[in-house]
């Protein structure tokens, strides 16, 4: 038989003490495995989202100025041998090897960045 | 931690919203292991079963995400420098298993006696009654659980002194060395074959909480 009286408070301490010997010592089941993992999928997306809030605002789109008129005057062949010009005299250097995928604005913008 | 304030009506108090830190953060993620999930489950599935003697079902998934989410969004404050995060998610779950069995009780008690509640009682009174009915129904839980422990241990001296230790309310390791004069050694084995004494519980005493569909939180 028992010597003292319990209550709310007792019954309390020792579920914590043979819960807290359970998670120190214990062995998870395969359940208990499951809930685990679960439970770190949803805790990994809130995290992911408070790391996110972390992060710096990005910057508002850039706007682009306006092409020159004297090079929204100029057709595709008179852009080509400007661009070629460019490259001859300037010695500038760009990535696009096929000029063919790039429309007459493009043109247009790689002349003034380079001519920057 | 760094606070901000939404916007409000006139007259109403600003009320802080928590913003973690970067460093908050990562001392957080660094301490979230995958050891931390395990133990807070096997922490909360023997918690439950404590809900579970109440009457009430309480989810296992629940009470460990909720330790965890409550303390990502500032609802439970933790300060990394004053305490582990273990020791903050296991306080969560001890306190709302404890709450949960408190009013699992109370309903109990409730439907018991459907008609007392028209009696005309002072909220003293009505408070007093319902602790006494807590009280009631944990002395008899704790009895019971504590007297099939009993039955298992029966002839292993040291864990009959540990349920000794547990009838005199002596419970952190601490007080169970002083009442029972065992060494660190002699308790860790004693609470070890203690544990497995629990495994070996009735079915009635030893349920498990049991899976089932999200969303329904008695």
């Amino acid at each position: 038989m028992t010597k003292h009286a319990h209550d709310l408070d007792t019954l309390d301490a020792i579920y914590d003490e043979l819960a807290m010997f359970e998670a120190e010592h214990g062995t998870s089941t395969p359940q208990q495995k499951q809930i685990a993992q679960r439970v770190k999928t949803r805790v990994e997306a809130r995290l992911a989202e408070l790391r996110r809030n972390l992060l710096p605002a990005a910057d508002p789109p850039m706007r682009l100025r306006p092409i020159r008129p004297s090079l929204l005057a100029l057709g595709r062949d008179a852009l080509l041998a400007m661009l070629e010009e460019l490259r001859r005299t300037r010695a500038v250097q760009y990535a696009h090897c096929n000029l063919q995928g790039l429309s007459d604005d493009d043109l247009r913008r790689l002349i003034e960045l380079l001519e920057e | 931690m760094p606070a901000d304030t939404t916007s409000l009506d006139a007259g109403e108090e600003a009320k802080p919203v928590f913003a973690p830190t970067p460093e908050w953060l990562a001392e957080l993620t660094k301490q979230l292991t995958d050891e931390l999930y395990a133990k807070a489950t096997r922490y909360a599935t023997l918690r439950a079963q404590m809900v579970l003697k109440a009457g009430a079902d309480i989810d296992v998934d629940d009470l460990v995400e909720d330790a965890i989410a409550d303390t990502l969004d500032g609802t439970l404050v933790w300060d990394p420098a004053k305490c582990p995060l273990w020791f903050q998610v296991k306080f969560a779950i001890r306190s709302r298993t404890r709450h949960a069995y408190v009013r699992a009780v109370h309903k109990e008690r409730v439907s018991l006696h459907p008609h007392e509640a028209s009696r005309v009682r002072s909220a003293a009174e009505t408070a007093l009654a319902a602790r006494d009915e807590e009280d009631r129904h944990a002395r008899e839980l704790a009895t019971e659980l504590i007297e099939a422990l009993r039955l298992l241990a029966h002839g292993d001296r040291d864990a009959q002194l540990l349920l000794d230790a547990y009838d005199a309310q002596s419970f952190t390791p601490q007080e169970v060395m002083a009442t029972t004069k065992m060494s660190t050694k002699r308790l860790r084995n004693a609470r070890l074959r203690l544990a497995r004494y629990r495994q070996r519980l009735p079915a009635e005493l030893q349920r498990t909480a049991r899976p089932r569909a999200r969303g329904t939180k008695s």
